[in-house]
């Protein structure tokens, strides 16, 4: 018999069926696009149910609403829930229900640059937590719990298990978390894995340039972060710039800050050989950077990562440039450029641009060759999904403790919202406190609300 | 001709579109020789734990005979109403408790994810799925409350529009320069979002809001928007008004206002329409779109306040396309069965359980 999983997390629907759904349809969702290719091959080994905030089926999958999780639950018990959560608007309700039913939960981001939705702001999660350790009272329902940090606390307490897509936050992350993992896991009896970013096993395409053209893509956002005023400044100083054409994919979103950034004094050349492009998502990334000569993806900031797009160009075999900051790291030296961001930083990929455009259209690509390999190693959705099979097999055994507590919890909450409803009812009035069981008994008998 | 019970929910000191509603299918049904009353239970939250007992006072009220004259059917309506027990209910359902259900996890609903509410959610949404379940005929007011019964309850319903309250009594006048705001003031009606916008509307038209405060603390927080931004000249809040206002109002203004979150049905909505006016509405208004075509019988506009402040501006822009779009949406209605003449069917289909009755008595 195969495992039951409750797969929780955004889904790439078709654009016809945004009607049902707050915020599930991702079309630049991480979350989404790691859903597109893993989950026909989880499927092969797993009973798969897919949740989100719609009920548009996905593909050939069931494919119900969040909120009817827990009822489906209580019915057909499922092994494990699986969450993936990163830091969007459209895994809100990811980060709601992760605390109702504890997982496995798949991080893409452990720093949130915003704070979520309402619920969000004021959830109890730590008091919850110290009664599911043993605390005898429940906290007053009007209490107040100050403004958290971006650190997602929250969500690491609650993560029954916990995989991570990037090598940092899996390693050094572990470190900053502190007690925040795992917190509902008996003292080291957490299990944490690194699960990287899947992507399909692409084929290089021919570099579309002409000889002596050098075609570069970059899809970071015009914010700081991703250093686009660096790159165009760059872009602008370099002498042979008459010979590069440069394509820049940005969310519909950002579009028209990405214009008005091209329009800064100072970049006028380096805008005319611009090509701006809306509608950012990894597919659109997928088609742009296949026929590209230097994918850019700089970034220098604690939150985000350059991941999933960093790996599709990589598995295209397009030589590629990051920051020498965070993730990256884990990579060595030669598979990719790395660039100080700082005062010498236009500098380097002014440089970068010149070497790449000195070379043939063939040496570009052998200078992708080793990201290429070290992609299909790492990052292939077919060595994902078996590493995932495993994780999920492993969590599976691993929660049934966190689980089984849970449930008593469950029914303890059960038992005091009962005993709140009867006290609200009976304040003050000795007759009502008499004939309350007269009254309700019988319904509340009939709805199980025992 | 039969006894029904129309059972309704009453926020005491309120009035809503729900009220409205009871009252006019009592009114409909008597006008049709039918024994027809009501059945309103008070109903108030917070505190969220009390729901638990207030869908038990109604399962365990007796509702199958009244001095000596039993009854024949009972049509619930909205929330907890629908838990009532009679061997012949039928369902017009207005709305669920909705912070169970869509709302869930956003500003407009009062859970959070303490183990206590998830609770209370689980026990609700179980206890809902079982009584609609009874019913022998289910409706609902609009596709977003159908839709809502089919995505949580699993449950299918037929939509019923509610015909207008004022029948065809509205009108037209020439517009004058107000765009005209009706409804219970409240956080998710979001006529905050109007005010905020007003700023950046062209100085020349004003904003009347029509409505009670239904929520604690709401006035204030409007009243701040509107000393913040200096709108004292460009803001007239009031109150409720009587019928004949509301028509006058109707056919004066230029464009009505209305764009709650995700609404359930919205008479607002129907009534410009009536009067030959455009709706300015939000992408994420819900029912009110079942109505409303962006650029055929109002704009459809992204739910902040520079969106709406640049879709008012454009809308007024060209005077003859406003007066197009409200000529369109008067015509819209026109197919829709939301005047006097739509009644009929709507009884009709209401008290087809009472029909199920008699053929099975004939066989």
């Amino acid at each position: 018999m195969r495992k039951r999983i409750a797969w929780m997390g955004p889904l790439n629907l078709s654009p016809d069926t945004t009607g049902d759904a707050r915020g599930g349809l991702a079309g630049e969702s991480v979350g989404a696009y790691c859903a597109d290719q893993l989950l026909e091959r989880l499927g092969e080994h797993f009973s798969l149910d897919l949740y989100y905030d719609g009920v548009t089926p996905y593909r050939d999958f069931p494919t119900f609403h969040y909120l009817s999780a827990a009822q489906r639950h209580a019915q057909h018990p499922y092994d494990l829930f699986v969450y993936q959560l990163e830091d969007a608007a459209c895994a809100d309700f990811v980060r709601m229900h992760l605390a109702l039913i504890p997982g496995l939960v798949w991080f893409h981001d452990v720093l949130f640059t915003r704070h979520g939705p309402e619920p969000m702001k004021n959830s109890p999660w730590s008091a919850v937590l110290d009664r599911f350790k043993g605390s005898k009272d429940w906290i007053d329902h009007d209490h107040e719990y100050p403004a958290r940090g971006a650190l997602a606390e929250r969500e690491l307490s609650l993560a029954g298990i916990a995989a991570f897509s990037t090598p940092r936050a899996h390693c050094e992350g572990r470190a900053v978390l502190g007690q925040a993992l795992g917190a509902l896991c008996s003292a080291g009896k957490f299990s944490s894995f690194y699960l990287p970013l899947p992507v399909p096993e692409l084929t290089a395409q021919p570099s579309t340039s002409l000889a002596g053209e050098l075609r570069i893509a970059f899809c970071g956002t015009p914010r700081i972060e991703h250093r686009a005023h660096k790159i165009l400044w760059a872009l602008q100083r370099t002498p042979n710039l008459a010979r590069i054409k440069f394509d820049w994919l940005v969310s519909d979103t950002e579009y028209a800050a990405a214009q008005s950034l091209l329009a800064e004094p100072g970049f006028d050349a380096a805008a005319a050989r611009i090509t701006l492009h809306s509608g950012r998502s990894a597919s659109a990334w997928e088609k742009l950077v296949a026929s590209c000569d230097l994918a850019l993806h700089p970034l220098f900031s604690a939150f985000g990562h350059p991941g999933l797009y960093l790996a599709i160009s990589q598995s295209l075999g397009v030589p590629t440039v990051v920051s020498r900051f965070g993730d990256t790291d884990y990579q060595a030296d030669g598979v990719l450029f790395k660039v100080d961001s700082g005062a010498h930083e236009s500098q380097s990929y002014q440089e970068i641009f010149e070497q790449v455009l000195n070379l043939g259209v063939s040496d570009r690509r052998k200078l992708g060759e080793l990201g290429a390999i070290f992609a299909l190693e790492q990052y292939s959705s077919a060595v994902v999904a078996q590493e995932f099979r495993d994780v999920i097999e492993r969590s599976i055994l691993a929660i049934a403790p966190v689980t089984d507590r849970w449930r008593v919890l469950e029914r303890e909450a059960r038992v005091e919202v009962l005993r709140e409803a009867r006290e609200l009812t009976v304040r003050g009035d000795a007759l009502m406190k008499s004939e309350y069981e007269n009254l309700f008994g019988a319904t509340f008998e009939e709805f199980g609300w025992r | 001709m039969a006894s029904i019970l129309v059972l309704g929910v009453k926020v005491p000191f309120t009035r809503g579109g729900a009220d409205t509603l009871v009252n006019t299918l009592v009114a409909e049904l008597k006008r049709r020789g039918h024994e027809a009353d009501t059945i309103d239970l008070p109903f108030q939250i917070p505190p969220k734990e009390s729901l638990l007992t207030y869908c038990a006072q109604w399962r365990a009220m007796n509702l199958n005979t009244f001095i000596g004259k039993e009854v024949d059917l009972v049509v619930a309506t909205k929330f907890p109403s629908y838990f009532a027990r009679h061997p012949r209910k039928s369902l017009w359902m207005v709305h669920q408790h909705r912070p169970i259900y869509e709302l869930y996890g956003g500003s407009y609903s009062d859970f959070s994810d303490d183990p206590r509410d998830e609770a209370l959610r689980r026990m609700l949404q179980d206890a809902d799925t079982t009584v609609l379940r009874e019913f022998s005929y289910r409706s609902a007011i609009s596709g977003t409350v159908a839709q809502r019964m089919r995505n949580f309850n699993g449950l299918e319903a037929e939509v019923l529009y509610p015909p207008l309250p004022l029948g065809d009594r509205y009108r037209t006048a020439e517009p004058e320069d107000f765009i005209l705001s009706v409804g219970r003031i409240c956080g998710i009606k979001r006529v905050d979002l109007m005010l905020k916008s007003l700023p950046q509307v062209h100085r020349k038209y004003s904003l009347k809001i029509v409505g009670q405060p239904d929520e604690p603390g709401i006035m204030d927080y409007l009243k701040n928007e509107v000393a913040k931004h200096h709108l004292w000249d460009r803001v007239e809040f009031l109150g409720r008004v009587d019928d004949p206002t509301l028509i006058d109002l109707y056919s004066r203004c230029s464009a009505v206002y209305y764009a709650p979150h995700n609404e359930d049905y919205g008479y607002v909505t129907l009534e410009a329409m009536a009067a030959r006016k455009p709706v300015i509405t939000a992408h994420d208004s819900g029912g009110v779109l079942e109505f409303v075509r962006d650029g055929e019988t109002g704009v459809v506009l992204a739910p902040d306040s520079a969106s709406i402040a640049q879709g008012i501006n454009s809308l007024f822009d060209d005077e003859q396309r406003a007066r197009r779009l409200g000529i369109q949406g008067r015509e819209h209605l026109e197919g829709l069965g939301v005047f006097d003449s739509g009644w009929q069917q709507i009884i009709d289909r209401l008290l087809s359980p009472l029909d199920q009755i008699e053929q099975a008595q004939a066989v």
